[in-house]
């Protein structure tokens, strides 16, 4: 926010110091650098004489936790911070034509002109881009003697959360991660439980009861056996059927305890195996439903393996660990604790040396999973790049035979598929040499205590059945230390697949439909852009205050150089993407106002991209209406001059295509997609290089297929090709993500501007290739 | 088949004279012509940064090529590199402090330029980018671009930190 309370006290005592008077200031803006592009807290300020520029050396006279950071908290609080004037510069309004930035790199600058003549005045990181252009409209308001509280509205608001100080992590999504939700990946994931609450609290009462009986085996099958049944002097003084009645009772009692576990593990397994499945389908459908809904902008960032990857693998890695490792760690981990009570029991000496012993085996394979995650995270990024390469490879066949690169190809996918080879030796050797020599210090630590056991049996302190349980139960130790330590390796998997899955869910659209949104009664097609600014990556504009004016009924051609922002027209029309300011209006109507299926019925796209679904001719053509009739879909084959060629084909319209499908001319697609948007029936028609890739046969008869879908329709046309809008009653020239140049066709050409200077090169161009006269 | 005569509009170094305007630009003297304020650009930016550097007026129409900025005399030599140094600034990371996830930002606390920062980035299989073995460019959700230039030679604790995020 460009206010004047953005000046520190500290700041505002140094500009009194000097003789200003900072009561009239009217706004402020903060930057990091000075003209130099040395960081230095700068201030620029504006009152109704003058523009003041101030640099400070700020010195912490009592930092929070030893580190100031900058970027965290919102405005540093005075007390705080002792500033020390470095420079200070007053320049008189009159001797200010006009202030603006300009953009570099990952910096901008704040600009002054006057009399035609510029000067750089500070540098500052591109983030402050947003304020430092606030800053400017504000400054040419006070010039220009406009109402400076109106412009001040349209400023950017604070990036900082009001309540905690933390700066949002999006400006435009004001969600304060301290202040709101806290939940951890891990709790996330739990919530995809919680409709199974009822089955889950069954389970882990099994698992509860199962490590129960394991536990109590040992007591019986060896303590009660040695102590109370086989011991020599029981032996000697109880005659021998009752002797073999106790036996019995005993491996009764061990069996009982088996079948009875056995039992409990089958039920439990048996729940889980059915209710987990569904917990995935949850999780698969949520992602799949976040990708439907995010914007085209999300997809042309994302390589395609890593997403297909996100969907199948990592949901898949989730339902093994809960499948597999869910259970085993609830049961080793009762089982873990069961024992360590028993043991207590049993002996609190050899028990509290055994404690003593478990941290240092818990630590070192506690530190050993941390090491082998960061391997496993490695693996995962190099096979995911391999996944990549091969889906480059598959999609861009073509041209990579049309180039002969086959060998180098090959070449490419053997590095990479190279280094997950040496990547997975280095894992399992590293793996298969640290974990034995780890097992073996196990080994020598269970050795000596069940020594020392022995020396308390000579001292008739303990029991020979006491001591052979406790041997067992030292045993029954290592598995779960062993899993507890390992499966957190595995739960790491675990997580990180589940947090790239949440990346998905939680990227919130670029579009979104506001809450009650307008339906028009009838859409008529009447266009009108203002103002228009958009860009694709931050500080990087495409579109730049744009207007355009398109009533309905009308064909306007947008021509232009490749880059130009002819495309981002189009998208910004269909709202695929929502502007940066500025507004589109569609009869009257902002489209971010409108309900996004409203919109997106009546508009049609027509591209040079084709994409056929899988399916039938049929089930493409009536793509937008699923319930069109086969008249309806025929008669829209025919008015796109697809009919003839569907029919020549052997299953005509029964014809698959799609992946895996019948291959189908560039020139046979598009018609089919123009069939597609003559069903969809829209008002609004964006043409897209519709014909750019045709040859001149195939385009007329495409030119043809349009001309009729165009009647009635506004069509915003964009080509190449001028003779491609011959028809167009507007043309308007684009260029660097402007309009230079608007009108009817001859008048464009008597004017001789822009418009006139494209269709002369052209005209050469095709002389140049015998076509033209 | 080797096209010869490939003109790509070099620019010769002999006839060129950089120097500062009086308001603070770069200026170019180049034979009779007098261009005010000239911008440069590199078009190898991370692997050759002193090759091929395209030198443009202020409407952006390309005046012509640099082969080299060593085929120029030291002190215009110094004057580019000055120039460049700004316009291609970008803050570099020495140090990865701590990096917390929440709510699917990734706000990292770094040491950037001898200054510790904490800043935010979402979208991390975008905004972060290994370019190579040693490159690694972080893009905040301002658009703030940052630096690693050798990823190996950072300390170790800050490359276990950043390692599971790069992609």
């Amino acid at each position: 926010m460009n206010d004047k309370t953005l000046l520190p006290s500290g700041v505002l005592a140094l500009m009194e110091a000097q003789g200003i008077d900072t009561s009239e200031l009217l706004f402020a803006v903060a930057g990091d650098m000075d003209e130099q592009m040395n960081y230095i807290s700068a201030f620029a300020a504006v009152d109704r004489k003058g523009l003041y520029l101030v640099t400070c050396h700020e010195e912490m006279l009592r930092a929070k936790s030893g580190v100031y950071s900058r970027f965290k908290k919102g405005v540093p609080k005075s007390p705080e911070i002792q500033y020390t004037l470095a420079s200070l510069r007053a320049i008189p309004l009159e001797e200010i034509d006009k202030l603006k930035t300009e953009r570099y790199l990952s910096s901008g600058r704040l600009i002054l002109e006057y009399k035609e003549e510029q000067e750089g005045l500070f540098y500052f990181s591109i983030g402050k881009m947003a304020a430092f252009e606030d800053f400017i409209k504000g400054f040419s308001a006070v010039k220009e003697g406009k109402d400076l509280e109106q412009v001040k509205k349209s400023f950017h608001e604070s990036p900082f959360c009001p309540a905690c100080g933390t700066r949002y992590p999006d400006s435009k999504r004001r969600v304060c991660p301290k202040c709101i939700d806290k939940r951890s990946t891990a709790k996330r994931l739990f919530a995809f439980f919680g409709g199974y609450k009822g089955k889950v609290a069954f389970i882990i009462g099994a698992m509860l009861f199962g490590s129960l009986l394991s536990m109590l085996a040992p007591q019986i099958s060896t303590r009660v056996l040695y102590d109370e049944v086989l011991a020599p002097a029981i032996v000697e003084s109880t005659p021998t059927v009752k002797l073999l009645a106790s036996l019995g009772y005993v491996v009764l009692a061990i069996l009982g305890m088996r079948i009875l576990n056995l039992v409990f593990n089958i039920v439990y397994q048996y729940i889980l195996g059915g209710f987990l499945p569904w917990v995935i389908y949850d999780i698969k459908v949520k992602i799949f439903d976040a990708m439907q809904r995010l914007s085209v902008g999300f997809y042309t960032s994302k390589q395609t393996g890593s997403l297909m990857g996100r969907v199948n693998e990592d949901s898949d890695r989730i339902y093994w660990f809960f499948i597999d490792g869910f259970p085993y760690t609830i049961t080793n981990l009762l089982t873990l604790i069961g024992v360590v009570v028993a043991m207590f029991i049993m002996s609190w000496q050899l028990t509290l040396i055994t404690i003593v012993l478990i941290p240092i085996v818990v630590v070192s394979f506690m530190v050993l999973d941390k090491f082998f995650r960061r391997m496993h995270h490695r693996n995962w990024v190099l096979r995911a790049k391999l996944s990549s390469v091969v889906s480059d490879n598959i999609n861009g066949q073509r041209i990579i035979k049309a180039f002969s690169k086959e060998e180098e190809e090959a070449t490419r996918f053997g590095e990479i598929s190279g280094q997950v080879m040496r990547q997975q030796i280095h894992f399992d050797s590293t793996a298969y040499t640290v974990y034995p020599l780890l097992y073996l210090f196990v080994y020598a630590v269970t050795t000596m205590i069940i020594a020392l056991g022995g020396v308390m049996v000579v001292q008739g302190k303990l029991s020979l059945g006491t001591l052979l349980t406790f041997s067992i139960y030292i045993n029954m130790l290592h598995r779960p230390l062993d899993f507890l330590s390992w499966v957190s390796n595995w739960w790491a998997r675990c997580v990180d697949a589940a947090q790239r899955i949440f990346e998905i869910i939680d990227t919130e659209s670029d579009v979104i439909e506001r809450e009650n949104p307008v339906i028009l009664p009838a859409v008529n097609g009447n266009i009108e852009i203002s103002e228009l600014e958009f860009e694709y990556e931050p500080a990087r504009p495409v579109i730049k205050k744009l207007d355009l004016k398109v009533e309905a009924g009308q064909m306007l051609g947008i021509v232009g150089k490749t880059g130009a922002g002819k495309t981002t027209i189009a998208n910004l029309i269909a709202r695929l993407y929502d502007p940066k300011a500025g507004s589109i209006q569609i009869d009257g109507v902002d489209v971010r106002d409108l309900s996004l299926s409203q919109l997106r019925e009546n508009i049609g796209l027509v591209s040079q991209e084709i994409y056929l679904f899988m399916g039938t001719i049929a089930d493409n053509i009536r793509y937008a209406k699923p319930e069109a009739t086969m008249d309806e879909v025929i008669a829209a084959a025919k008015a796109a001059s697809a009919h003839d060629f569907i029919m020549r084909l052997p299953d005509g319209y029964e014809t698959r295509v799609g992946a895996g499908g019948q291959g189908l001319s560039g020139g046979e697609r598009q018609r089919l997609s123009i069939a597609r948007t003559i069903i969809q029936n829209p008002k609004i028609l964006i043409l897209d290089e519709a014909t750019a890739s045709m040859d001149t046969e195939t385009e007329r008869n495409i030119q043809n297929a349009l001309s009729r879908l165009q009647k009635g329709r506004t069509t915003i046309a964009i080509a190449h090709r001028l003779s491609t809008l011959r028809d167009a009653d507007v043309l308007a020239v684009i260029e660097d993500g402007k309009v230079v140049e608007f009108g009817a066709y001859l008048e464009l050409m008597r004017k001789k501007g822009e418009y006139f200077k494209l269709y002369q090169i052209q005209a050469r161009a095709l002389k140049y290739v015998g076509i033209g006269d | 088949m080797q096209n010869t005569n490939l003109d790509i509009g070099l620019l010769d170094p002999s006839v060129l004279t950089f120097y500062i305007n009086p308001r603070g630009f770069l200026a170019l003297k180049k034979g009779e012509e007098d261009f005010k304020r000239v911008k440069l650009t590199r078009a190898l930016p991370l692997t050759d940064p002193d090759a091929y550097i395209a030198v443009s007026d202020m409407s952006g129409k390309e005046i012509g090529i640099l082969k080299s900025l060593l085929d120029l005399p030291e002190e215009q030599q110094k004057l580019l590199q000055n120039e460049l140094s700004k316009t291609y600034y970008c803050p570099t990371i020495t140090q990865v402090r701590s990096i917390r996830e929440k709510l699917g930002y990734f706000y990292f606390d770094a040491k950037v330029d001898e200054v510790h920062r904490t800043f935010a980035v979402k979208d991390i299989s975008r905004s972060i980018k290994q370019m190579d073995d040693s490159t690694v460019f972080i893009a905040d959700v301002d658009g703030n671009r940052y630096i690693i230039r050798d990823f190996a030679a950072i300390h170790p604790a800050s490359r276990r930190k950043l390692e599971p995020y790069l992609y």
